[in-house]
């Protein structure tokens, strides 16, 4: 062998040496599957799910981290219409499947200095104290392709600095591309069922949503907040701001063409408008329970919308003023010494509702108890809602979860339950009266 | 006269039933004091344990964790199997500082004291019991007996101190001073639990159980704790005892 062909064995085997072994990768998950039907649909099936969630994770160093979360999914129910769909080598009209990539993030520990955390990627950023339903937790986008799941968020791309001083952490984050939410699934979608003014005689035939993404600018589709948390005399605090969009498209332009007949098409433009959001969390115990606050003000950009008749009238009408509201959640929990536990909440404001006219009040209730050493757990929960207290009997809804778990052994979870509604249409539980369904659901984790 | 006599030997006896007893209860505190410092004697410590959960029919569960300990009073435990608990972490700093990670949620929840006396992710030891062994802050003692080899001591809660038992009945070993076995009275007077300490071996110079057991003999349950490894006085940073590091994965 020549000199140079030495050398480069040499080169190599040093490139090789130097170079870090790979850290071992952790891999590990959970299969679930979940059945869903619709008591008052003659038992129709609603939900069909198996999911596979493989999580990935390792410690590249001491002072880095590695996670990644991804679904695969066979969701949804069959949908061929020809003998050639039932015969497609990948079936996905008789088996709809899908991949995502829930999370997926680096963690750099103590990084440029000592108190200071980075984590870049998908992440999912949970902030507020109370249980489900946080006012202050507002980076990432709603998730509500189910939407008795409360409170359940999208992980987005984002820059979260956490700098730790002491009791106290200072978290910045940065949100570079707007993601909206998952809407609901269109028979858990609720309208307020107002229809834009028609002229006389006339009928909606068609109705178009064209929703209006914001433009891919650091200006316009970015977002950001800041939160300080802490301890002060043995209760968690923390307070927090927010610039973002609202996740949740609303109308701003409605534009009603005539056929020329009796019939009309109606066009929506749909936007997401930004807001800032001022908010405040504490969690401690008084007298043996355990309690929680959550507030946040929200000041949404003004949106007026326009409305262009047929004939080419235009009016506008404010959607949303530029006002402050708050929402706002107190509650506690209790274990009461026979193993008993409560958690309940007072609400105002339940996600989704935004605008100081559309908060309304809810109050829930859950009580859970173990059995057979921990392998059977019970569990009721109930949700009220209130719109209008002055004729509390023509508004109010209401939403009771029973349901089961039981741990046959380590690892697997089997769940029973259901969600019975009942109330008035105009609220927002009482518009999914109908919506009743009884679930099975198996876990196992890997 | 027969009867002033009388009168002061009775005085006498009380006297000194009093000052015996007395100077058990002091006794009994410094014993106390002396197992809290054998428990807590490592400066850190690092140790994970293998643990099974039994039923009364005999059906297993079983839980890896691993603990992190650094002095008296300062506690994380994390689990590490099975895959449906692993990543749930539990920071004790004090009595009134308790916390609990749960990975699902991504959020650290502090725990309230109705909590603490509740059974520790489906354990027989509570939270309390998981968090650090402060005894002699929660608890005074009395000697009941003594003979070569063991003391008993009564513990009984001190005024004001918010613990699950009414009174532990505590088997110290003479030669090392770790209980050996701890009767813990439930509030109506019951026998609850028993926690037993066996193959108590010198790790690194520190007396120290390698498997302890909690029974509980009211329900017939028990958790089975084994030692699988041990490292002490490594040195442990101030930062993992802290809510920032209760969120990393091990």
């Amino acid at each position: 062998m020549n000199i140079v062909g030495k050398i480069a064995i040499i080169l190599l085997l040093s490139l090789n040496f130097s170079i870090p072994a790979f850290a071992q990768i952790k891999i590990g998950g959970a299969f679930q599957t979940d059945n869903r039907v619709r008591l008052q649909q003659d038992y129709r099936f609603t939900w069909n799910e198996n999911r596979l969630t493989l999580k990935g994770e390792t410690n590249l160093s001491q002072k880095a981290h590695f996670f990644t979360k991804l679904w695969i999914r066979n969701f949804g129910f069959p949908t061929a219409q020809s003998p050639k769909q039932l015969g497609y080598r990948d079936r996905r009209e008789v088996e709809p499947w899908s991949w995502e990539l829930r999370e997926g993030y680096l963690d750099l520990y103590g990084f440029l200095t000592q108190n200071l955390d980075v984590r870049i990627g998908k992440q999912r950023i949970a902030w507020g104290t109370a249980d489900k339903i946080n006012p202050t937790d507002n980076l990432n986008p709603k998730d509500l392709e189910d939407p008795l799941d409360f409170g359940k968020k999208l992980p987005t791309n984002a820059l979260k600095l956490s700098y730790y001083l002491g009791d106290y952490t200072l978290t910045g984050v940065f949100i570079p591309v707007f993601i909206p939410a998952v809407l609901p699934p269109p028979d858990w979608s609720f309208s307020s069922g107002e229809t834009p003014p028609l002229p006389p005689g006339t009928t909606v035939k068609k109705i178009t949503n064209l929703v209006k993404l914001p433009d891919r600018k650091l200006k316009t589709t970015s977002s950001a907040g800041f939160r300080l948390s802490g301890n002060l005399f043995n209760y968690d605090v923390s307070v927090s701001y927010v610039s973002n969009r609202w996740d949740m498209p609303l109308c701003n332009a409605v534009s009603i063409k005539t056929d020329g007949q009796t019939s009309v098409d109606v066009s929506n433009q749909l936007i997401f408008p930004r807001q800032q959001i001022v908010g405040a969390d504490l969690a401690g115990q008084l007298l043996g329970v355990g309690i929680w606050g959550e507030a946040a003000a929200f000041l949404p950009e003004k949106v007026i919308t326009t409305l262009i008749q047929p004939q080419g009238q235009i009016s506008h009408q404010v959607s949303i003023d530029h006002k402050a509201y708050v929402k706002y959640v107190l509650g506690g929990d209790y274990t009461f010494k026979n193993g008993i536990y409560i958690n309940g909440q007072l609400i105002h404001g339940f996600y989704g509702e935004e605008g100081k006219d559309n908060l309304n009040d809810y109050a829930t209730l859950a009580v859970e108890k173990k059995f057979l050493n921990d392998d059977l757990k019970l569990r009721i929960a109930t949700a009220v809602e209130v719109h209008d207290w002055n004729n509390l009997r023509e508004n109010y809804a209401t939403v009771l979860f029973p349901e089961i778990s039981y741990y046959p052994t380590d690892a697997v979870e089997l769940l029973l339950g259901t969600y019975s509604i009942e109330g008035k249409k105009n609220t927002v539980f009482g518009n999914f009266r109908n919506n009743d369904e009884f679930y099975v659901k198996a876990k196992v984790s890997f | 006269m027969k009867r002033v006599l009388t009168w002061l030997l009775a005085f006498l006896l009380v006297g000194f039933a009093g000052i015996r007893s007395e100077a058990q209860t002091q006794n009994g505190n410094a014993i106390l004091k002396k197992v809290e410092d054998v428990l807590t004697a490592p400066k850190d410590r690092v140790t994970i344990m293998k643990m099974d959960i039994i039923d009364e029919n005999g059906n297993a569960k079983h839980r890896q964790i691993k603990i992190y300990q650094k002095g008296k009073h300062k506690r994380l435990i994390r689990f590490l199997a099975p895959a449906d608990v692993k990543g749930v972490s539990f920071l004790s700093l004090s009595d009134e500082d308790m916390w609990l990670y749960m990975p699902a949620f991504h959020k650290i929840r502090r725990i309230a004291s109705h909590v603490k006396n509740e059974n520790f992710m489906g354990t027989d030891f509570t939270y309390d019991d998981m968090a650090q062994s402060n005894y002699t802050k929660k608890y005074s003692a009395k000697i009941l007996k003594s003979d070569d080899v063991t003391i008993v001591l009564e513990l009984t809660p001190k005024p004001g101190k918010n613990v699950g038992y009414k009174k532990l009945v505590m088997t110290v070993d003479k030669k090392t001073y770790l209980p050996t076995r701890i009767e813990f009275t439930n509030k109506n007077a019951k026998l609850q639990k028993i926690l037993t300490n066996r193959s108590i071996e010198k790790i690194d110079g520190y007396w120290t159980p390698k498997e302890m057991t909690m029974e509980d003999v009211l329900k017939r349950h028990k958790t089975v704790m084994i030692l699988s490894e041990i490292k002490n006085n490594i040195g442990l940073k101030p930062l993992i005892f802290t809510k920032r590091f209760l969120k990393r994965s091990e």
